[in-house]
């Protein structure tokens, strides 16, 4: 069931869009050589508490930590721990937050030192299909005007899409209706859903050097590409309100997580 | 003895929230959802998917989908 948001709502789902990140901005500017993901899973934890959030993953369904951090052929859903980043890995980490009961989620692929241009090809990919995303997204717009954008900018750039998992509503739930795919299809098209007023979705690309086909591994959380190539991941999440569309996971100053 | 029972089904029918209809291979019909293991992300599981079922003999008349398996889907 699609729920609307009023713009007092939606004002929220903006606040914990920030926190989200805020903390999500912190753990890529401390994702560096040498760095364990269970050091920046501790730190996001922290900056969520202290802006009086909580972490939306831990606990979800058994999830054991407050972020995803999917290193390399890890697509999403990597449990951090004990593991230290190396030079040349790239690490995509999802931030989920809970602030006065209304969700923000994000997710960005950060470089750990210099990258190989491949990887750097592939993340900037990834944002930018993000990005066109974004813009295809119109109020009065369709669902499948976003899943095509993302679709589009994979293939121009010859790159895998993953397919089995997809972007959602976001609200007082982390999932809610609708399903935001990043491909189209023809199940789509007959379920197409009107980008309408007060709509709250998180869009969340992920894209790979091979195939984009995954498997998920023995720890039964961690879905790596099946393949074995990279991967990369951006999430925003967005509302459509009277005045356009409002980016709810921004900074402070309105930017960006930098990469 | 609470042993789940596993078996083979395809997607027959997405219904709301996020539940399906899937078919065994002898067309029995169950209402399923998705195992809260595979989705911190939604996964996209559509008509025709073949999926792997676990339904608990406590609870027979709903199931869970735990797996998905390699499923032939055209791109549009």
């Amino acid at each position: 069931m699609r729920v609307l948001k009023t713009e007092r709502e939606i004002g929220i789902l903006a606040d914990a869009g920030k926190i989200a990140a805020t903390a999500l901005a912190w753990a890529g500017r401390q994702a560096v050589p040498g760095a364990t993901t269970g050091e920046l899973d501790a730190g996001v934890e922290a900056i969520i508490r202290d802006a009086g959030g909580t972490p939306e993953f831990k606990g979800y369904h058994g999830f054991p930590a407050s972020i995803c951090a999917s290193v390399n052929d890890e697509i999403v859903h990597g449990i951090p721990g004990s593991r230290r980043l190396r030079e040349g890995d790239i690490i995509s980490i999802d931030v989920g937050v809970r602030y006065k009961n209304f969700i923000g989620d994000t997710a960005r692929t950060f470089a750990i030192g210099n990258v190989s241009d491949s990887a750097q090809r592939l993340m900037d990919a990834t944002r930018d299909a993000l990005e066109a995303a974004i813009t295809a997204a119109n109020t009065d717009g369709r669902l499948s005007d976003i899943a095509r954008a993302v679709q589009t900018v994979a293939e121009d750039r010859g790159y895998g899409l993953v397919r089995d998992y997809a972007g959602h509503g976001v609200g007082t739930k982390m999932h809610e209706d609708p399903q935001v795919p990043n491909y189209v299809d023809d199940h789509l098209l007959r379920n197409d859903v009107v980008l309408e007023e007060g709509l709250v979705i998180a869009i969340e690309p992920m894209l790979c050097t091979g195939t984009g086909k995954t498997r998920v591994g023995s720890d039964r959380w961690t879905v790596y590409t099946a393949d074995g190539g990279l991967s990369a991941h951006f999430e925003h999440s967005i509302a459509f309100t009277r005045k356009g569309v409002r980016i709810l996971t921004l900074l402070d100053n309105g930017e960006e997580a930098a990469a | 003895m609470n042993a789940p029972t596993i078996f083979a089904g395809v997607i027959a029918e997405v219904l709301p929230n996020a539940r399906y209809r899937c078919e065994d291979a002898d067309g029995r019909s169950l209402v399923c959802h998705v195992a809260g293991d595979m989705r911190l992300k939604v996964v996209r599981v559509l008509p025709g998917d073949s999926v792997t079922i676990e339904v608990s003999p406590l609870d027979p008349g709903k199931g869970r989908i735990v797996g998905k398996r390699e499923t032939r889907r055209e791109q549009s």
